[in-house]
């Protein structure tokens, strides 16, 4: 198996995870919040959601434009 | 209410469909990219509360039809610090690209797709106007909501 090839696994791995994380918080919303809630939830911080929405911005230039 | 989102959605598409044609490091990509983040910056200025409450997202967040146990946010933290562990590991790990792929590799391989980058840009598109969605909720308690 090549490095390569791991690398992808645990990027999928991850992806899934991700997912599963999304739905159990439909299921198992105790135990698990929904992205929504986590959002809403980080930015009641003053400063942390200026960050975070200056990293959503990066994010978006560094995808697209650069 | 049905046909605006259906026309929000339709100009989303669209706005996508254009954006996708553009190439990275150039103007029109520079344009349209910077259109959207302006468009993110003025609807978080809008509609989010100047002076955020912890407890009142705290009260808002915790229906008191569902009963919350341990940490709920606890899942997500350890993803993200997972994500960017591994994204770090591979930046700085020596070897080519191709074997550490970091997560703008992949959405360069993406992006050579144009359906696929179309499909990113609305997913992008999509998730700024989520964020804005979240961080202004609270902004009406439900007091107001009923006045």
């Amino acid at each position: 198996v090549s490095t390569s090839t791991i690398s992808y696994v645990v990027w999928a791995l991850l992806g899934a995870a991700t997912v599963l994380l999304w739905a159990l918080s439909y299921v198992r919303p105790g135990s698990v919040a929904h992205p929504g809630a986590a959002v809403a939830q980080l930015t009641t911080r003053p400063v942390v959601r200026i960050l975070f929405v200056l990293g959503f911005m990066w994010l978006g230039w560094h995808m697209f434009a650069r | 209410v049905r046909l605006g989102r259906a026309m929000v959605w339709a100009a989303a598409l669209g706005y996508s469909l254009i954006a996708a044609t553009t190439t990275p490091f150039t103007l029109p990509a520079d344009v349209l990219t910077a259109v959207a983040i302006v468009a993110l910056a003025a609807g978080v200025a809008v509609r989010w509360p100047w002076r955020p409450r912890r407890a009142r997202a705290r009260r808002e967040s915790s229906s008191p039809s569902q009963s919350v146990s341990g940490h709920p946010y606890l899942p997500w933290c350890g993803l993200v610090f997972l994500l960017v562990a591994w994204e770090l590991f591979n930046y700085l790990a020596p070897g080519t690209r191709a074997e550490h792929p970091t997560f703008s590799s992949i959405t360069d391989a993406i992006d050579r797709f144009y359906l696929l980058k179309t499909l990113l840009f609305l997913a992008w598109l999509y998730l700024g106007w989520a964020v804005i969605a979240s961080g202004a909720r609270r902004h009406r308690t439900k007091a107001e909501a009923g006045s």
